[in-house]
């Protein structure tokens, strides 16, 4: 069996309809990969600006990207010409202090953005020294917003594995595959493999298979609805702090070994 | 050209007060050679030898973070007696005995060569900077900042402040033949202690922004219009300054804004 910690770099995205429990998925992987007997080196990112992740995992973000971006554009936009010149230099510093870090992962929220347009050659800018900085990590685990649009313009231009996380419902499925549209026929992000996990499922893994199926997505997995997880959400305790036997934090285990790291 | 002296003499004189403070002052005296600098470190020096990033769970020790606060400058003088050759100075902790804390850290780097001019400047402004040329040394800055941190593995090796000053030194040395003596100050004692060098640190940032801006525009570029005249053929980034640039241009020609009479990269109107 695969394990995090023997196998090549990794780029895996998490997105989904809003509300299906992306972040709580996300932060459950978080803990499977921090339990791996072969640790990583693990960076996090949390391309959602509303910064979910973070909390989910008990952590204060102080600085984050959408702040280097207002940073960047001010200075253009300034008189300082000499800050502009060395605008490029300090970049790696920005970034660097932007990625919070604790002794077995780092994590970057990508945060909100103040300032209006599109501002692509920013994005562009900023995207890059992200790619670079995610050369020194073994496994980059983003928790995007409902699109991937988003994650292709923002983070990353390609993924590994991208996961498609749905709740039980009809809207949840027919946003499944609208992003499975936008990644295979307009490809909106590349990626090799694209999979689709159920959340909050209560016994009806049979007829969910069927509507996977129909609209052409492989299942990972499904995640019972767990108790716990809902308690942790409820009470702001972090999810890294689940129990190991919690039925949710079993079965993101399994999709990890058997579809991420197989 | 003697414009730095006064402040290389200010440097000395804040080494005694400290010293005479009670602070923790050492000296290291190494060879003045840069081969006999570099060789034998415990650590690869030279293009390539760094990792990028050191990350806070593979760090032994940090230096100059956001928090801690940094200071970061180099000087030079064509008076090579202002300079003891292979002088590395110390105050407060060394690396090797900071397991896991993060330090304030103040590095001043202090050349002399009787041919010493502003052509060189820009490489000792530069060098200072040595991000990737230190195995397990990791150099994040902006300008007169600077955040470093020493991985677990280089100081297993043995990484101290008598390693880095010989590094530094050595590779000095190497970019601008024209050094004959060269001297490194580190201050690791106190945040304090680190800001009672603003004021230096100011007047020697703005002395060498001039110099810079000067000896480019000799060349026929303005290094603050146009940041082309930093060697862009070979930057990595020039694709992504260009679309800064150009993104800037485009701004200012969006009705509603104020004309500038400004000058192009090449000087011309």
């Amino acid at each position: 069996m695969a394990s995090p910690g023997n196998t090549k770099k990794r780029l895996i995205a998490v997105c989904g309809k809003g509300g299906t429990g992306k972040t709580a998925f996300t932060a459950m992987m978080t803990r499977v990969l921090l339990d791996s007997s072969k640790p990583s080196k693990l960076l996090l990112i949390d391309a959602d600006p509303a910064m979910g992740l973070p909390i989910a995992l008990g952590l204060k973000v102080k600085r984050t990207m959408g702040q280097v971006r207002e940073e960047i554009i001010k200075t253009a936009r300034g008189s300082d010409k000499e800050k502009k010149s060395k605008l490029a230099s300090m970049l790696d510093y920005m970034v660097l202090e932007a990625l919070y870090e604790t002794d077995s992962f780092s994590i970057l929220a990508m945060g909100r953005t103040e300032t209006l347009g599109c501002f692509c050659p920013v994005n562009n800018l900023l995207r890059d020294a992200i790619e670079t900085l995610s050369r020194n990590f073994d496994i980059i685990l983003i928790d995007g917003e409902a699109g991937v649009e988003q994650i292709n313009r923002q983070v990353m231009r390609r993924v590994d594995t991208l996961i498609i996380v749905s709740d039980a419902t009809s809207r949840g499925i027919q946003t499944a595959a609208l992003l499975k549209k936008m990644v295979q026929d307009e490809q909106a992000i590349q990626c090799e493999k694209t999979g689709l996990v159920f959340n909050r499922v209560q016994g009806n893994e049979k007829l969910l298979k069927q509507a996977a199926q129909e609209i052409g997505l492989e299942v990972f997995g499904y995640i019972p609805q767990d108790e716990s997880i809902a308690y942790h959400d409820l009470v702001g305790k972090s999810i890294l702090k689940l129990p190991a036997t919690s039925p949710g934090l079993t079965a993101v285990r399994h999709i990890v070994t058997e579809h991420i790291f197989k | 050209m003697a414009v730095f002296d006064v402040y290389i003499k200010k440097i000395a004189e804040y080494i005694a007060a400290m010293r005479a403070g009670g602070k923790q002052v050492r000296t290291f005296d190494c060879p003045g050679d840069p081969e006999r600098l570099l060789n034998g470190l415990p650590v690869r020096v030279g293009p390539g030898a760094g990792s990028g990033i050191v990350l806070r769970g593979d760090t032994f020790a940090e230096l100059g973070s956001p928090e801690a606060g940094s200071c970061a400058f180099p000087l030079w003088t064509q008076n090579v007696g202002l300079v003891k050759d292979g002088r590395i100075t110390l105050i407060g902790p060394d690396i090797l005995e900071s397991k896991g804390a993060s330090l304030p850290f103040g590095q001043i780097l202090i050349a002399a060569g009787a041919k010493l001019s502003e052509k060189e400047h820009s490489v000792l402004d530069e060098s200072q900077y040595v991000s990737d040329q230190i195995e397990g040394y990791m150099v994040k800055s902006t300008p007169g900042r600077m955040w470093t941190r020493i991985s677990n593995d280089a100081a297993e090796k043995g990484f101290g402040f008598e390693v880095l000053g010989k590094a530094l030194m050595g590779i000095y040395k190497s970019r601008a033949p024209q050094i004959e003596a060269m001297e490194v100050v580190f201050i690791t004692s106190s945040k304090e202690d680190v800001r009672r060098l603003d004021d230096i640190a100011e007047q020697v940032k703005k002395i060498s922004k001039d110099i810079i801006r000067e000896t480019w525009l000799a060349r026929g570029y303005d290094i603050l219009e146009c940041t082309l005249g930093w060697d862009c053929g070979s930057c990595p980034d020039k694709v992504v300054c260009d679309d800064i640039k150009a993104l800037i241009t485009v701004r200012k020609k969006k009705p509603g804004k104020a004309k500038t009479d400004r000058k192009t990269p090449s000087g011309k109107k």
